[in-house]
């Protein structure tokens, strides 16, 4: 990436509209982000239609200023209420709730933003130096190779997921085959498509991810109303001294890494980092004693590594076109409907947009940082606005969103029928990220493994002559049978004592 | 029998029953689809991923039979259904109401289901919201929502 491109990104960014609109970006971020339930994916998926007035880089700012600042938005509620507004916040409460209701809730909002700041922009530091690397060592990708890399990021994403692999297993299916819907791009043979002239272009992922995600959670909702606790305190901004920060160094460092290298990693996210962040961070202190009782190292290490995922989660996105989670596969979405497709050829033939993104990112951590501390009291109150309210606004973001995507009322019915499978699903805990991410994958997944099969005359078996597709999938083997293989070596090392 | 009810019985099998429709469905519309000598047929993939989701419904099915009977957890029935149903009709109406109309009245219902009481403030937040968003679409963003009949 060459100095040119980023005195390009600066300039695109320095242009007034664009900065004005990524600051609103960033408050409607934060905002979603501190409404307990919605989080990050929801808040993605109702600003997207929104960008489709604006500029390609105009909107990758805003859907970069949502996905950081939603992250850190949950973390106003797990400090004051106890409640974390993200699940990539749980660890925040920890120490944040009760630093709070020592009186320090402005402390703690402080911490928790420059936190959030630093690895942000660490994370995005490392974006800047890996992506590159990546996607120069991509250019060695055919088909096959591509292949095995989704089935390694499908499979890996589903072996994580929450609830059981099987249950992530068949979500990525079904995400795969809701891609197939619609005119095949490489016959032209309509498929599953019931005559139906609406359905012949397939199903767009904005309704989906609506209708998953934003429409099951307002049906979530409706069945299990309860009032929020109000907040401890009136919350207001206030950064420690720099000697407190610099005794925190190490533990800056470790979550930063642990942040970003999960991030990379797909699947794992920001919620097992923040909590595996936390737990080293504990293991690590001397003042691991008073973890839990508002320990600022605590809540820290969290925040930090929570922030930190977000730069490494768009490496293989942005490197390979693999989104590693909902939320980056939301992002690859928006970039495809803007035309532009993540991976190698995006640095090959756009490394200015890819500059703009990496300048952007930063960017958005500034503006988070800035927002917050001139609106954290603004922020607070929000907390106060009755959750009823707040769905029924998210009902008719819902019916407008999927609507003004292709003009079509089907697509509204595609978001409503997608709300209520997504709450069924979500009742016996399938996991919901598999379904996005294997239905945005979809399309490259088909075209792929057709290629793949055609070079190698219907011979899937000779996908493992390409070296670089063989490791992968031997690694993709080997992550699921690794809890039988860890099994076995228990049941053979206990063997001697029996 | 009813000892062999919980969620992921339910599920796998429901699972499985709708996979194997939709396999169904691709063999009898793969026999009229025509494919050139050497291509790929266009219903291969969506094959290969129907039998995984059928042989992972049913393994969850199989899992199920193993687990003891469970409830679907403690939810307001009543509540969800409504909601679900305003969603339906909010749907067919808006093509022929316009967004204007039916957006206003889907927020104060979506509201009024859930239990929230301050009637006023909760049409006045449903009208605002409703405008605002239909301004910023419409007008800011230049995209198109249902418009009222009469103003067409």
């Amino acid at each position: 990436m060459i100095l040119e491109n980023f005195l390009g990104a600066l300039s695109h960014l320095a242009d007034p509209m664009t900065l004005f609109i990524m600051v609103i970006a960033t408050v409607v971020g934060i905002v979603i982000g501190a409404l307990p339930g919605l989080g990050t994916v929801t808040a993605l998926a109702m600003v997207l239609p929104f960008t489709f007035a604006l500029s390609a880089p105009q909107a990758i700012g805003v859907l970069l200023a949502i996905y950081v600042s939603s992250i850190f938005g949950g973390s106003i509620p797990a400090v004051l209420i106890n409640v974390p507004g993200t699940p990539q916040s749980a660890a925040t409460t920890f120490d944040g709730y009760p630093m709070a209701k020592q009186g320090r809730a402005d402390e703690a909002l402080g911490w928790v933003t420059v936190a959030s700041t630093i690895g942000g922009i660490f994370s995005g530091l490392v974006l800047i130096f890996a992506a590159p690397e990546l996607a120069a060592f991509a250019i060695r990708f055919g088909s096959i190779e591509t292949l095995a890399l989704i089935v390694f990021s499908l499979t890996t994403i589903a072996w994580v997921s929450a609830g059981s692999t099987l249950k992530g297993l068949l979500a990525g299916v079904v995400g795969l085959a809701l891609s197939t819907v619609g005119v095949d791009n490489m016959s032209g043979v309509e498929r599953f498509t019931f005559g139906n002239l609406q359905l012949s272009a397939g199903f767009h992922a904005v309704p989906i991810l609506i209708g998953l995600f934003a429409l099951s959670e307002v049906l979530l909702s409706s069945g299990q109303m309860v009032s929020m606790p109000r907040p401890v305190t009136r919350a207001g901004f206030r950064i420690a001294p720099f000697s407190s920060w610099w005794r925190l160094r190490r533990t800056l460092l470790r979550s930063s890494l642990i942040g970003t290298f999960l991030g990379i990693l797909p699947g794992i996210g920001a919620t097992a980092a923040s909590l595996l962040a936390y737990s080293q961070a504990r293991a690590a202190s001397p003042n691991r004693d008073k973890f839990g009782t508002g320990e600022a190292e605590g809540l820290v290490s969290s925040e930090v590594a929570n922030n930190a995922v977000t730069g490494g989660a768009l490496v293989p996105t942005l490197a390979l076109g693999i989104p590693g989670d909902a939320a980056n596969a939301v992002m690859m979405g928006a970039l495809i409907i803007h035309g532009i497709t993540p991976g190698v050829q995006l640095f090959a033939n756009n490394p200015d947009l890819v500059a703009f993104i990496f300048v952007a990112l930063l960017a958005s951590n500034v503006m988070m940082f800035l927002t917050s501390a001139l609106a954290s009291r603004v922020f607070t109150r929000i907390l106060n606005i009755p959750h009823a309210l707040i769905l029924g606004v998210v009902v008719i973001l819902s019916l407008a969103g999927s609507y003004v995507v292709r003009a079509s009322i089907m697509d509204v019915w595609v978001a409503v029928i997608a709300g209520m499978v997504g709450y069924g699903l979500r009742l016996v805990n399938v996991p919901l990220a598999p379904i996005v991410i294997g239905f945005i994958l979809g399309p490259s997944f088909e075209t792929s493994l057709r290629q793949g099969l055609i070079l190698t005359q219907m011979n899937p078996l000779r996908f493992f002559e390409h070296p670089i597709a063989a490791t992968i999938f031997a690694i993709t083997f080997l992550v699921m049978t690794w809890p039988l293989i860890r099994k076995l070596w228990g049941r053979g090392k206990r063997q001697p004592t029996l | 029998m009813n000892g062999l009810l919980n969620s992921n019985t339910v599920f796998g099998a429901l699972s499985s029953l709708v996979g194997g429709i939709f396999l169904f469905l691709s063999f009898r519309q793969a026999e009229v689809a025509f494919v050139l000598p050497g291509d790929i047929p266009p219903f291969l993939v969506p094959k290969v991923f129907l039998v995984l989701w059928i042989a992972l419904s049913l393994a969850i099915l199989v899992s199920g039979l193993r687990l003891p009977p469970s409830p679907l957890g403690e939810q307001n029935h009543a509540r969800i259904v409504m909601i679900a149903v305003l969603l339906v009709v909010v749907t067919w109406l808006m093509r022929s109401l316009g967004f204007m109309i039916v957006a206003p009245v889907a927020a104060f219902a979506t509201c009024a289901i859930l239990g929230y009481r301050r009637h006023l403030l909760n049409a006045a937040v449903a009208v605002l919201a409703s405008g605002a968003l239909y301004l910023l679409l419409t007008r800011v963003a230049e995209l198109s929502l249902p418009k009222i009949p009469v103003f067409w």
